[in-house]
């Protein structure tokens, strides 16, 4: 018979939500219904499944918390250029990968270029830069090299200046 | 029908020539609605053809509209209008400020101010509900505006507001603001205020702004609002990724994160995560000083301000002890170009020994806009400095300059990138001082005097978009032809920012698409940035919008870098805001039933009214060979691009006539000249126009 001190996996995974983070089907103390199910969001990672609320997290955050979770950081740098490239469309700054939710290390971040160099399956990923210095990256397959330079531009400097 | 709620009944006429204060009903102005609209109709009426912008015989309307200080959303906005010194022809403009002058005039009871004649000697007007007097301002004139407000205010109290021009007003340089409170300027019109001898307007009201709505009903509507508000600029998503947000977008203003704090505020605050929910947290969602003073803004941000019943809060108020270095006061408050634009004069950049380069910019960003707005010179949405750079770098201030003066100016600080140079720069164009001054007049007639010839106009760097003098504001990098015809159709830069909210929003370009077809029935009216189509009849439709609401808010008067608030943050409104909130908002104030549609036409009215000032000032009904003609740069930028490619915002020659044209249609234009149509002047309830047009040989044929 169930404690009834526990607390119930649906309050578990919305107080983690609420607090920005999935659950690991692991890491709940009380067995998830068949009910609580239905009213959460769940994605499969690598390792296991992984419990949002919708409510309060949007499932391509929950995406990223997975990959984190899992140490994919360098599916999570595609996945998010690729994304943006094709959704915005907007090219990616790479400083984005040091700031939170990412926190990549500075050692991270440069495995994940080199991988992007040498790596089969990222050959869509490309860099460009900004009259600042600022290094961006895009998907060729969504988004073109012209247009991405523009866009990388006025990300960095333009926006600034026409306020 | 009377005045019910809203207006607040009486417009005050002061005449400086003869020293004489009257009031005059509202009634005259109402189909104009307010504050933009109230200005033009008085140019109309009272402002012959042929008047210059310092000649005793123009005016200056401080208008405010029927929402002014109702406490709806964002409605503490001032719209100044007259002609316009910097503009060849002295045509007619607006120029707006912030804070809290525009309610406190409403709360003495005036819908505006008309001021005419022009003083012999400096004075001030006061202004205490019905009691209103001119007054001497022999101690403020000499003085800069914090001075003179800060003396203002001592004789008025602290609880009035007060709007002054500085020393650059008084000397009718053309780029010269009018300011009020501690960070809010409305640039052009401050040398008319000077011409008249007029120093500053103290205003004092004990009043109210009637409501005709039931208390729940108001209740209920504010928050309403308030669930589909954004941040600044109504960018709906976040800067960065977070849990609530199915979208981020890095060019947003909805800043809010964990860990990013007003640090100088006792104690720090952390503006944390601010979902759409936190209606409480509204004012934390835009941490404007992290964007307008660069990576070490937070260190020396105390809090955020802004105008009258505005949760947003855009105006960053910073506390920077290093410029007492440079005699300033620490404390500084502004927004965008007010720190962007003084901040360029150092074109050669900012080096101060021991400080790192992110402070180095505060520094600099916060004492140029001091010293900018201390002399009160209007920087021309940042031409200004680009012009100081292009003369200077191709030896035209050499040229120009007597050798004696050119040598006394410090452009040694320049050189090494001391701040120090914002003094000599700005107090030479607000005195006047020499031929460096004449920066001060504005790219017109600059090249006039100095006779820069043609790259002047046609270099892309020097972003001019017209020959009228004034520069790209939201232009073709806004959606291509949309933000290139909306910037060619004022009289200034286009203060428009209708359309660059909608396309800054964060939202992606599908998504947008599909709300560009609900609201103009054509999705097309909206391209991925930098990937630009040819001009279609959506695009005309949404540039008619974006104008017409842009109009509507200065004269209702809302602020236009919100409204209107056409997208949400909510995704379960599919990101829709609610496009009939001015009419509701109207509506719920005045107890006037007015649709959506009736609401634009009036605007539309105004907006046709401005371009028949226009053509009466002119003397020409040929609006697109002498108005609304491009510099160049837009059709021959990236000569190894075609338009319509992508990677660029390369306008067409053809294309962007077509697209003239189609605006004109829609507008109801002559499509041939862009000038208004006796048939459309009567459908818009403006005869009296169209036949004083007709008299004047102006109506196109
Ligand atoms: S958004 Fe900024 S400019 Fe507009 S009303 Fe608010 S504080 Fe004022």
């Amino acid at each position: 018979m169930e404690n009834e001190n526990t607390v119930s996996a649906l309050d578990q995974i919305k107080e983690k939500s609420a607090a920005g983070f999935v659950v690991h089907e692991s890491g709940l103390s009380a067995e998830i219904t068949e009910e609580e199910r239905s009213m959460v969001g769940e994605i499969k990672g690598e390792k296991g499944v992984y419990f949002f609320d919708p409510n309060t997290m949007a499932p391509r955050y929950a995406s990223i918390m997975v990959n984190l979770e899992e140490k994919n950081y360098l599916a999570l740098a595609a996945e998010t250029i690729r994304n943006d490239s094709r959704t915005y469309p907007r090219t990616t700054p790479l400083a984005l990968f040091s700031e939170s939710s990412f926190s990549f290390t500075q050692e991270t971040v440069e495995i994940i270029l080199r991988s992007f160099q040498d790596k089969p399956g990222f050959e869509d990923i490309e860099k460009c830069g900004a009259s600042n210095g600022a290094m961006h990256l895009f998907s060729k397959k969504y988004l073109d090299p012209a247009q991405a330079e523009y866009l990388c531009e006025w990300d960095e400097v333009g926006r600034a200046e026409n306020q | 029908m009377a005045i019910q709620g809203g207006w607040a009944g009486k417009i005050l006429r002061v005449n400086l020539t003869e020293g004489k204060i009257s009031h005059e009903d509202t009634e005259k102005y109402k189909n104009y609605i307010g504050g933009m609209g109230f200005g033009y109709k008085v140019i109309w009426d009272e402002v012959l053809a042929g008047t210059k912008a310092y000649d005793e015989a123009n005016k200056i309307v401080f208008g405010v509209g029927p929402l002014t200080g109702s406490g709806a959303l964002c409605s503490g906005r001032t719209n100044i209008t007259s002609l316009l010194a910097s503009n060849p022809f002295h045509g007619v403009s607006d120029s707006h400020m912030g804070g809290h002058f525009a309610v406190e005039l409403k709360y003495a009871g005036y819908n505006g101010i008309i001021i005419e004649g022009k003083s012999e000697r400096p004075v001030w007007l006061r202004i205490e509900d019905d009691d209103v007097s001119i007054e001497d301002a022999s101690l403020y004139w000499g003085h800069g505006t914090f001075k003179t407000i800060t003396g203002v205010t001592a004789v008025m109290g602290g609880d009035s507001q007060v709007a002054a021009i500085g020393q650059a007003g008084e000397n009718m340089v053309n780029l010269s603001v009018i300011r009020t409170g501690p960070s809010h300027s409305a640039g052009g019109h401050g040398g008319v205020m000077g011409s008249k001898n007029l120093k500053a307007i103290g205003v004092k009201g004990t009043g109210a702004v009637h409501i005709n709505m039931e208390n729940m009903e108001w209740y209920n509507l504010n928050k309403f609002t308030m669930s589909i508000i954004g941040a600044n600029n109504q960018h709906v998503v976040p800067r960065t990724p977070q849990p609530w947000a199915e979208h981020d977008h890095p060019g947003s203003r909805w800043t809010a994160k964990k860990d990013l704090y007003w640090e100088k505020a006792d104690p720090p605050i952390e503006t944390g995560i601010c979902t759409p929910e936190q209606t409480n947290k509204v004012g934390y969602r835009t941490m404007k000083a992290m964007l307008d003073l660069g990576a070490n803004g937070p260190k020396y941000t105390v809090r955020m301000g802004g105008c009258a019943s505005c949760p947003i809060r855009c105006h960053s108020h910073v506390n920077v002890p290093q410029l007492k270095n440079y005699g300033a006061d620490p404390n500084v408050a502004n927004t965008c170009m007010g720190f962007f634009g003084p901040f360029s004069v150092m074109f050669k950049g900012v080096n101060i020994e021991g400080e790192h380069k992110d402070d180095a910019t505060v520094i600099a960003r916060a004492l140029g806009s001091h010293v900018a707005d201390e002399y009160g010179v209007w920087c021309n949405y940042g031409q200004l400095s680009r012009d100081l750079k292009w003369t200077y770098e191709r030896g035209i201030l050499r040229r120009v300059i007597p050798a004696a003066e050119y040598n006394s100016i410090r452009w040694d600080l320049l050189k090494k990138g001391d701040p120090g140079f914002f003094e000599d720069f700005y107090r030479r164009i607000a005195m006047k001082e020499g031929e460096l001054s004449r920066l001060g007049e504005g790219a017109y007639w600059i090249d006039r005097h100095w006779n820069l010839g043609e790259e002047y106009w046609t270099d892309k760097n020097n972003k001019l978009w017209t020959k009228i003098g004034y520069p790209v504001h939201h232009a073709n990098e806004s959606n291509g032809q949309v933000g290139a015809l909306i910037s060619s159709m004022f009289n200034r830069d286009a203060q428009c920012h209708t359309h660059q909210n909608f396309l800054g929003s964060g939202l992606p370009t599908k998504l947008q698409q599909d709300v560009a077809e609900e609201l103009w029935g054509d999705r097309n009216a909206i391209d991925e940035p930098a990937n630009y189509r040819p001009m279609s009849r959506g695009k005309a439709r949404f540039e008619k919008w974006s104008i017409v609401r842009n109009v509507l808010h200065d004269s209702l008067t809302l602020c236009n870098w919100m409204w209107p608030l056409a997208l949400s943050p909510l995704k379960e409104r599919n990101y829709r805001g609610d496009t009939a909130l001015e009419e509701k908002y109207f509506t719920a104030v005045t107890g006037e039933e007015m649709s959506e549609e009736e609401l634009d036409l009036a605007a539309e009215r105004i907006f046709t009214l401005h371009r028949a000032l226009t053509v009466k000032q002119m003397g020409t009904v040929n609006m697109r060979e002498e108005h609304d003609r491009l510099t160049g740069w837009q059709f021959d930028m990236d000569p190894d691009k075609e338009a319509f490619t992508a990677g660029t915002i390369k306008l067409d020659r053809d294309d962007f006539e077509k697209g003239l044209t189609m605006l004109y249609e829609e507008m109801g234009w002559d499509p041939q000249t862009g000038a208004p149509t006796r048939e459309t002047l009567e459908k818009l309830q403006l005869k009296y126009v169209a036949d004083e047009l007709e008299t004047l040989d102006l109506l196109p044929a």
